[in-house]
Order: structure tokens, then sequence, then C-alpha cells
């Protein structure tokens, strides 16, 4: 038993070595044109829990704010966003709880137009009964289409959550899914950009419990674009 | 009674032949100073007839007509003497000949040198002063400098000539009368902007009248010798290679099929954030979605039009051009060093009949 374990662990390893080496042996042409990029964001949240609480169902909307970056290294690609706010809560009389909302995210670019990603989301909501905090693990594919010559290109976002392992304090969902549509505006030549986009997960915690989280936000930020290499010899 | 002729020792005769030698050496050490010391015991016929006996000698003589003090002193005598118009032409040779020259105030009559200095400033005259060599090139100098003196303030043209012909305009402009004089510079190259080669060559400064007429003019001759760059090992440069140069604007020709691809993108996406919601349990969406969803449609609408319209250009990224490895430059040779010795200096007058020429001696020193 042990033996068949290692092998399939063994095999497991090297599939999926096979699938990197693929993956990154992919066409030239999908270097991204941006070393790094960070920025500010605002977004609007609006939380739907059912199954839960006296009511059995829950809701809190208002206005978050935090910050993006991400990081290109050849056709790699790391993310990260954080976001926090307090929420108003819908079902409990005149109660606000503090939210916060964060994502981290590695992707390897294929060509130009797809990407596949991955990473963890985290979702935190105070509640009466305490802090509550779901952690989901997505893996998915992004899309982009220049829409507006290199000016405006649209992307959108699908992920399935795969499973994960629970801790002591924090709830990870059976099964869940989500996905993202968007529009990153950026002016040529400038350094600046902005995405504006709509997210929307959905979770099952167990049978009788989900969540719905659904997100429109707005970044503006600045970008470090790819340096020239200089190479010199007498 | 019978005259007895006396017999006369044979060392005797080189002896006679030799008092009128003496006495010719005589004229070319001290005319001069006899002439100017005539000059002050107002002995003026005498003055005169040994100045103009200096000046008349030619220029290997130590009683040389250079002597700009000599042609002071004679033109001084010759207004003594109520000669007017002969110290005029004296006074107007020493300005050629030396036109930084002033007579001195104590030795003179206020008469004098108001003369002289009326003479002065209407003959336009310049002297050159260059270093008795100059070599041009890497490390070295980078120009041969030239100062000239003026006797007043005129108009000069400066040119580098070989066997007659131009081959670069120096300098074409003012020179100033004061003591610094006007200093210009020659970088050793031609009107083509390349060194010139090993030869002789005319540094001819031509000073010129009000109308911009030549009047007379200074040629000194320079010898040039150009030796051949060090042989050195080739340096190779390599560009650097700038992200922005590896984009290229392509134009967009139009295309119905990516016109509706983008269209279809957009009013898609705008679609799925509208209606997304609905299809989730208990999703009846927020508001927040509706600009968004709009922005996205507007978005694909506006592409889609381009795209079937055609023109304008956009930006494509070649990494390949980034990535590739960038082409090899060789580095340009190095200039030749120039070896630039002045020589020889003449001054010819230009608004003559007959054309006199004095030569002078090599006077890299002030004149």
């Amino acid at each position: 038993m042990k033996r068949a374990h290692s092998r399939r662990w063994r095999e497991s390893a090297w599939a999926i070595v096979a699938g990197l080496s693929c993956v990154l042996a992919g066409p030239a042409g999908a270097q991204s044109p941006e070393w790094a990029a960070i920025g500010l964001s605002t977004a609007w949240q609006d939380i739907r829990m059912f199954g839960y609480g006296a009511d059995g169902e829950e809701s809190l909307d208002g206005m978050m704010y935090g910050v993006e970056a991400r990081v290109s290294v050849w056709r790699v690609r790391a993310s990260g966003e954080y976001r926090q706010g307090r929420l108003w809560q819908h079902h409990l009389a005149g109660a606000d709880t503090r939210v916060i909302s964060a994502r981290a995210s590695l992707g390897v670019q294929l060509f130009d137009w797809v990407a596949l990603v991955g990473g963890p989301l985290v979702t935190r909501v105070g509640t009466p009964a305490g802090d509550r905090q779901i952690v989901r693990w997505r893996v998915g594919t992004a899309l982009s289409v220049p829409l507006v010559g290199d000016l405006v290109e649209g992307f959108a976002t699908v992920a399935g959550s795969v499973a994960g392992t629970a801790v002591e304090g924090v709830i990870v969902p059976e099964s869940g899914g989500g996905g993202e549509v968007g529009l990153v505006i950026a002016p040529e030549g400038r350094p600046v950009w902005a995405r504006l986009g709509y997210r929307v997960d959905r979770e099952y915690m167990h049978v009788d419990e989900s969540q719905t989280i659904e997100t429109a936000f707005l970044t503006l930020g600045v970008s470090i674009p790819r340096t020239s290499r200089a190479r010199s010899a007498r | 009674m019978t005259p007895r002729i006396r017999y006369i020792p044979w060392f005797v005769v080189p002896l006679l032949l030799a008092v009128p030698g003496a006495a010719w050496a005589q004229c070319e050490m001290d005319l001069v100073e006899a002439g100017v010391q005539a000059y002050r015991d107002l002995e003026l016929d005498a003055a005169t007839d040994l100045l103009n006996g200096a000046v008349s000698v030619n220029a290997s003589s130590p009683c040389s007509t250079t002597d700009a003090r000599a042609l002071t002193y004679l033109g001084a005598a010759h207004w003594l003497a109520e000669r007017p118009d002969a110290a005029t032409r004296a006074f107007t040779q020493a300005v050629i000949r030396a036109p930084r020259f002033r007579p001195d105030p104590f030795e003179f009559p206020p008469e004098v040198t108001a003369l002289f200095d009326e003479v002065r400033r209407s003959t336009p005259s310049v002297a050159a002063t260059l270093p008795d060599f100059v070599a041009i090139g890497p490390g070295a100098e980078e120009t041969l400098f030239i100062r000239l003196a003026a006797s007043t303030d005129h108009a000069v043209s400066v040119t580098i000539r070989e066997d007659g012909l131009p081959v670069q305009t120096v300098y074409r402009g003012p020179v100033v009368a004061g003591p610094r004089g006007t200093l210009v510079e020659w970088n050793g190259r031609g009107s083509d902007g390349e060194p010139v080669s090993t030869g002789w060559y005319d540094l001819e400064i031509v000073s010129m009248d009000d109308q911009a007429r030549p009047l007379r003019k200074v040629v000194v001759v320079l010898t040039v010798e150009s030796d051949a760059p060090v042989e050195q090992e080739t340096v190779v440069a390599l560009p650097t290679v700038d992200s922005a140069a590896a984009q290229m604007v392509v134009p967009r020709e139009p295309s119905a099929w990516k016109a509706v691809a983008v269209g279809g993108a957009g009013l898609l996406g705008g679609a799925l954030v509208l209606a997304g919601p609905a299809m989730l349990e208990g999703g009846q969406g927020t508001w927040a979605r509706y600009p968004i969803a709009g922005s996205i449609g507007v978005a694909g609408i506006i592409g889609f039009v381009r795209h079937l319209r055609g023109g304008g250009a956009q930006t494509a990224f070649r990494s390949d051009v980034a990535d590739a490895e960038p082409p090899l430059v060789e580095a340009p040779a190095p200039p030749p060093t120039l070896r630039i010795r002045p020589g020889y200096q003449r001054r010819v007058e230009l608004d003559r009949r007959t054309t006199a020429s004095d030569d002078l001696r090599r006077t890299p020193g002030s004149p």
C-alpha cells in the first residue's frame, strides 16, 4: 500500500513537471511589456450568506478600500489584492461589521490572450459569534481581448475551487467557483492604468450553507515598464 | 727733379682694399643709430640720408628695412624738414611692417605723434603671431592658435590655401587694435571636415577697408606633416536594446471577423455581468454591476466599429527584437595627428599697380 501510494505521488509529480514544461515551452510573444504594477482599489461588495444566522440568511454590503499589485517575470505573473471595509448588515439591527478580503494569484501566460491562474482567496467577516474566515483555493483560466486598440483590454476569469485542508478557525468550502469580467484601460506610453470589473464568488460550505459575494471594483494604478537590457563589450 | 717711386709692400694692398669694406660694414651695423643721432642733432638732411640708406638695404643685412623705428625717425625727419608727404609715406611703411608699434611721445613732438596716429588709423594692417610648432590630434592640442595684432580696427579674412586654392576659411570678421589683439584658431581640417594631408599650406590674412576691398595681406607658410593613426585594438560597441523600440506600429486593416469577435466579446461580457447573478442562488445582483456592464458593452461596440472601418495604427510588442542579440557596431578609426610648423612670412600690398613685397624674416615673437 505504501509503495503504491508513493508511486502515485511520483507519477503525479512527473505529470506536473511534464505539464509545466509544455506550458512554459509555449510560443514566444507572451511576455508582458510591464514589469510591475501597483494600484489603489475601491469596491462595492455585497455578501449574502444562506443557511447562516438566526434567520437563515444574512446580507452585508458596503464600500471597501485596498491595494492591488502584480509582478511579471518572463511569462509568470504574481498578483495580489487586499481590501477591507465596514459593511452594513441588513438582518441585524443597525450594525456594521468589518470585512477583509484578500487574494493571491500565480499565473502562467500561455499566449497573449490566455493564462492559467491559481491561488488562495480569503474572506474574513466579523459576526456576533466571532470572525468567520473562509479560505478557498482557486484554479482557473484568464482570458484577455483587446477591445479598443491598445487603450482598452477586456478580461474574463473563470475559476473553480479545489479541495483544501481545514484548520482550526478556518472554513474551507466543499465546492465553489467564481468568475470575473472587466476592462483594463492603459493609455499608450503612459505608466498609468485603470481596472474596472465585476466579480462573483459562490461557495458551498456544506449542504445547508452557502455564500455569494459580489464585488464591483475600480483600481487606479501605475506600472513600471520593462526596461532595456544594455550589453557592452570592448 | 725726378719723383722717386717708392716700393709698396704686398701686404699693404689687402689693407687698402679693406678700408672701403670696413666703411660698408659700419653702415650695416650703425646706419640706423647714426641716423637717429643725426635726427637728435637736428641734422635733418644727414638723418634723412642715413635712414633712407638703412631702409633701402635688403632684408638679409643687419640694417634691415624691417625696423619700424628707423621708419618712424625717417618720417619725423621729413616732417621737421617740412616734407609732410614723405613723412606720411614713411609712417605708412612703419605701420604696415609693425602694426602695434607706437612712437615714443617723449622722443617726438606732439605733431609727429599725431600724424603717426592719423596714419595708423587710416592704414589697416595686421601681424600674425603663431607658435613655433603644434601637434593636432588624439592626445595632443586640438587647434592651431593664431593671434592677430592690428594697427586699427578693421575686417580681415583668414584662409588656408594650398597651391593658391582655398582649403578652409578659418575666420572672416573684425580684428581689434587693442594690446591683446584677436585670437583665431584652425583645427587642421579642410572644408570637408577631414584632416588635411601632408604638404605646404599658406595661411593668408587679408586686411580689408570699409568697403571690403582687400588692401594687403600677410602670408605665413605652414609645413604640415600627417602622422598615420596609432594602430589599436578595434573597440566594438553594442547598442542598447530599448523595449520601447522593440514595439512596432502596424496599420489596422478593416476586418469584419475581428469586428464581430471584438463586438461580441464586449457585449457578451456586459451580458454576463448583468445576467450572471440571476443564475446564482438568491442572486438578485448588486446595483454596482450596471455601470460596469455598460462600460464593457460600450467598449465592445467601439471596438466593433474600429475594426469594421479600419485605419489608424496599433502597437505590437516584438519580444523577438527585445530578446535578439543587437548588431555589432565597429567604432570609428581615430583621426591622424597633424604636426604643423609655421615658417616664412611675407607681406604683399594688394592695392597698388606694382606689387611691393617686403620679405620679413621669420618672426614667431611679437613684431
